[in-house]
């Protein structure tokens, strides 16, 4: 019973996956003008790391790297996406020390463990606590002017969102996940979490992709 | 305490945390969108009232033209007219002098009667506007003007322009009637990303404060506000007043 419903709910988070690449792309054409065309990539990458990451898993043991790259290359355009978008300049100076500051905790993490066999976990904590800030300025910056009358149809809004729910959700897991690696219970529980978490961030992608206006 | 508790007190914390900021954001967001609502629905009534009482007083100050050009002009030359027949009575060949005047009469007369037809008016653009004003200074010799257009033109709008056009007319009217200055200066400049005016006379000027409060002021004032423009008066005891208005473009888009 157990079984199916892991596999069922691992094939529906695949099927999220998917739709999100899809809306990407078919309403490309709505934020083509903007930074965030190339999160269509990032989706695609995102669909095939996940696909061949079970498989490089099922052959070598290990897909630790795979992941480590991927969450690198996302936090730092991420970066870019809210440095582009935010408008103050102040505020763009500390989404430079952000992007300073992870690319330092990550170089240091990279030299203290194998990124080959063992996952980043203080580079993505870094991430994504700075990601979270970057999501609070950007917040900050649109509540202050009009920009909130069509928050509805900004797709960065709705990618934020999703970003800002999963990853709040998802350090403390990732957190309690390392101290408690040998319960097999313990791991499937939080593992469900951050399934869910994924559908949550996903959805929030496709109402982004399916509700903004071209502007 | 066992994992599994634990897993279970997790999960438990990050649901309540995520449902706390969901409710968080949602009703910041609305109570923002609201507040920002309000206030474009007040500005829009300032803008319209303001708008509505710009019409009337422009309306007025174009009667009270009207009745000066009669009286100054139209009406000089019918009396000269008069006392031209008067004297043809015994000289018939100054006829012609007679026929003449009755004719710069009928000419002004036309002119008078298409500036103030009220379709017309209506499709009169700033720049127009300002420059059959500055003729009627020249032709009434009012005062000596100059009017220069650079750049090319923007369309701001028209109930804007009406305002703009407003703000104008009551600086000019100050200069005539108390500036006792003999020459005015007015540039109006579209530039790449804003509209600038400036209108310069060499009057008597002010320097108190006083005089930068009267109403006219705070009516000029109030309105460059209100169609978000940037309003400035500037004088020197003797040497003259200057205004400069600069509206941009992009930053008004509502």
């Amino acid at each position: 019973m157990d079984e199916l419903f892991n596999s069922t709910f691992q094939y529906i988070l695949f099927t999220f996956y998917g739709i999100a690449a899809l809306t990407a792309v078919l309403f490309y054409d709505k934020y083509k003008h903007t930074v965030l065309k190339y999160f269509v990539w990032i989706l695609i990458y995102n669909l095939i790391n996940e696909f061949s990451a079970k498989y490089v898993y099922y052959w070598f043991g290990t897909n630790a790297i795979m992941y480590n790259v991927y969450n690198t290359i996302y936090f730092l355009y991420f970066f870019y996406v809210f440095w582009n978008f935010i408008k103050s300049k102040t505020y763009k100076r500390w989404i430079v020390y952000s992007v300073i500051l992870f690319l330092a905790v990550t170089v240091v993490n990279v030299i203290t463990i194998n990124a080959f066999y063992e996952s980043l976990l203080y580079s993505y904590i870094a991430g994504a606590c700075l990601i979270i800030i970057c999501i609070i300025l950007y917040y900050i910056e649109i509540l202050s002017d009009s920009r909130v009358l069509h928050i509805k149809e900004d797709l960065l809004f709705w990618i934020s969102i999703g970003l800002l729910l999963f990853y709040v959700g998802y350090i403390p897991i990732k957190i309690s996940r390392s101290f408690f690696t040998t319960n097999m219970d313990f791991f499937v529980t939080l593992y469900n979490v951050q399934r869910a978490l994924i559908i949550v961030m996903n959805s929030c992608f496709i109402i982004g992709f399916v509700w903004t206006k071209k502007k | 305490m066992d994992e599994k508790e634990i897993a279970g007190l997790v999960t438990v914390i990050i649901v309540l945390v995520l449902v706390t900021i969901i409710i968080t954001l949602f009703t910041v967001f609305v109570r923002r969108k609201n507040k920002l609502l309000e206030e474009q629905e007040k500005a829009k009534k300032a803008f319209e009232k303001e708008l509505s009482e710009t019409q009337i007083e422009i309306r007025e100050e174009t009667l009270r033209n009207i009745s000066w050009e009669l009286h100054d002009n139209i009406g000089q030359l019918m009396t000269l007219a008069k006392i031209q027949v008067q004297m043809a009575k015994d000289r018939p060949d100054t006829l012609d002098e007679v026929a003449d005047t009755i004719g710069k009469g009928i000419t002004e007369l036309r002119t008078l009667s298409k500036l103030i037809n009220p379709e017309a008016l209506k499709s009169l653009d700033l720049i127009e506007a300002l420059n059959l004003e500055i003729e009627r200074f020249n032709r009434l010799e009012f005062i000596k003007s100059t009017y220069l257009v650079t750049g090319d033109q923007y369309n701001v709008g028209n109930e804007k322009e009406v305002i703009i056009f407003r703000i104008l007319q009551e600086f000019f009217s100050n200069t005539i009637k108390h500036s006792k200055a003999s020459n005015l200066n007015v540039h109006v400049e579209y530039k790449k990303d804003r509209l600038e005016i400036s209108a310069k006379d060499d009057g008597v000027g002010f320097s108190s404060d006083a005089d930068f409060s009267g109403i006219g002021m705070k009516n000029m004032k109030n309105r460059a506000k209100v169609i978000g423009a940037d309003l400035k008066i500037t004088s020197e005891k003797n040497k003259g007043t200057t205004l400069k208005l600069i509206y941009k473009y992009k930053a008004n888009v509502i």
